[in-house]
């Protein structure tokens, strides 16, 4: 019986361990992961697990009978030391081996590391599993002050929720404004404005210092008090979330002799230079036809979900290319953000809807062609404009200013 | 199955027919809320928050092909059936019996 194995259960190794299966394979399906919690969807990790509106149980992908009903086998808490395609086997870490016919490396992203003193304080965390989401929520409930150090997504999500507990929240950011570098001057802007006029504090333009905590001892045994920045401020801190980008789990794959560079190298049906081992998620660098361009790892959502979805078909010999528009959002406050494409600094922008009232979408044109979109609690207006980038159409400028105007009908032209 | 109440009790006026044009979708506001579509002249109505995120379908929703897409995670669900097309969804929206009155929509309140 052939023996499909995937390496990492987050979303992209969950998705494909259930289409392997809806697609009809009825072989063996292992799932390994060194967490111990069945696959879980990281959204709710910085929102809803933090406020409380969703217990961790609600993250599940899928619900518990899923993996028995459909024959998935979970092999959870176990580390994998090394692929030996070769010899079409996976090593475990404690020394057991799976033979197996194909294997999907799914072994996502972790965050990237603060190596600065104070680092290893207690209270200084990331936020990247169900386990630290709980850690932090815990904090957060006993009236912690929060510091996050970078003003990314998950940072900027952690403080709107924080917030919305009442704590109080300062945010660290190296850049000009936090969220800059994905949005842009502008919409960065905005959102930085939104974050401090419901109370965040947010100090741009210095890195971390150092951390300080109270006592003496090892630094595992005392508790991080204050954040000192590279401009000399200090911020009270009880709670420190550090989230400053991530990097691809990728050295099970260069010690199984993959090719890799920053993440592994997959193809469009996301094979990696082994044929019968594949890459999906975070981990993967695949070549994207809507980008053009060098090969890209994207660290969304959409993107785990339906590039597993896809490699598990090519697994199946169904060889499914993967080719999305790059999408994602976040949820701030009451705010839905959504962006498509990837905008660049010297596309003209076309600015739909009120800008001054949260409620816009910013559509990005390159030479004419519909190239990504920025969304505020303008969801329909998104969705239309993926399709349209990738169609490479070419919108009506004032058509598309015109916020009573369905995005689809925008484009009368279509580049060929 | 009848519960023995009046059957005329469950049935809401949602709106007019000229006031939901092909293509279109509206709610009908009640707990829980109902979306309404308009599918080339033919009227079909399922709950209207996604059952992944609770995000409203008829206010944030995009309808194509006989399809709902969940306007925040692109959960996708047939109109006619509720079944789910696309995840991250995967439990399907109640659907809900619609009848043409005289120009009037009403929907039955309690899912098909």
């Amino acid at each position: 019986m052939a023996t499909h194995v995937i390496v990492g259960a987050g979303l992209a190794g969950g998705r494909a361990a259930g289409t392997l299966r809806d697609e009809g394979f009825e072989g063996r399906v292992v799932l390994v992961d060194a967490e111990p919690h069945p696959p879980y969807e990281r959204p709710p990790l910085s929102k809803e697990l933090i406020l409380g509106t969703k217990q961790p149980a609600d993250a599940r992908l899928f619900p518990e009978p899923f993996y028995r009903d459909n024959d998935i086998e979970l092999l959870l808490g176990a580390g994998v030391a090394r692929l030996a395609p070769g010899e079409h086997r996976v090593e475990l870490a404690d020394g057991a081996t799976i033979e197996a016919d194909k294997v999907l490396l799914a072994t996502g992203s972790r965050p990237r590391p603060l190596p600065v003193p104070g680092a290893g304080l207690r209270g200084v965390h990331h936020l990247r599993t169900l386990d630290d989401a709980e850690t932090i929520r815990a904090a957060l409930l006993d009236g912690a002050a929060l510091a996050v150090v970078g003003g990314g997504f998950i940072g900027a999500e952690l403080a709107a929720s924080a917030r919305a507990l009442g704590n109080p929240v300062t945010m660290v950011e190296l850049d000009d404004l936090p969220m800059r570098r994905v949005l842009g001057d502008d919409i960065a802007a905005r959102l930085t404005r939104f974050h401090r006029e419901r109370g965040v504090r947010v100090i741009t333009r210095v890195g971390v210092e150092r951390f300080e905590g109270d006592g003496g001892g090892r630094p595992a045994d005392r508790r991080v008090r204050r954040v000192v920045t590279t401009g000399g401020q200090v911020i009270d801190a009880d709670i420190v979330v550090v989230g400053i980008g991530v990097v691809p789990n990728d050295e099970l794959a260069a010690r199984s002799g993959l090719a890799v560079g920053d993440g592994v190298l997959v193809d469009a049906f996301c094979a990696t230079s082994h044929p019968d081992v594949y890459a999906a998620g975070d981990v993967a660098r695949h070549p994207n036809p809507m980008l053009g361009g060098p090969p890209v790892r994207l660290e969304h959502f959409q993107n785990a979900q339906n590039q597993g979805i896809a490699a598990a078909r090519s697994m199946l010999g169904k060889a499914t290319p993967y080719g999305e528009v790059p999408w994602f959002w976040s949820d701030q406050y009451e705010l839905n953000i959504q962006m498509s494409g990837h905008p660049r600094p010297t596309d003209t922008v076309v600015w739909r809807g009120e800008p001054d009232d949260m409620r816009f979408t910013a559509c990005y044109l390159r030479d004419g062609v519909l190239v990504a979109a920025i969304g505020v609690g303008r969801p329909r207006d998104v969705r239309a404009a993926t399709r349209l980038i990738a169609d490479r159409a070419r919108p009506d400028p004032d058509l598309l200013a015109d916020a009573s105007v369905d995005v689809r009908h925008t484009a009368q032209r279509r580049e060929s | 199955m009848m519960t023995g109440q009046n059957t005329a009790s469950r049935l809401v006026r949602a709106c007019a027919v000229d006031d939901l044009p092909p293509g279109g979708i509206r709610q009908v506001p009640g707990s829980p809320p109902i979306a309404l579509y308009n599918i080339d002249g033919e009227f079909y109505a399922t709950a209207d928050l996604c059952t992944h995120g609770l995000s409203s379908l008829s206010e944030e929703g995009y309808l194509e092909n006989g399809e709902i897409e969940c306007g925040w995670h692109l959960a996708r669900f047939c109109v006619r059936s509720g079944a789910v097309k696309a995840p991250p969804a995967s439990t399907p929206l109640a659907t809900y019996e619609v009848r043409v009155v005289d120009g009037e929509v009403y929907v039955v309140t309690t899912p098909s």
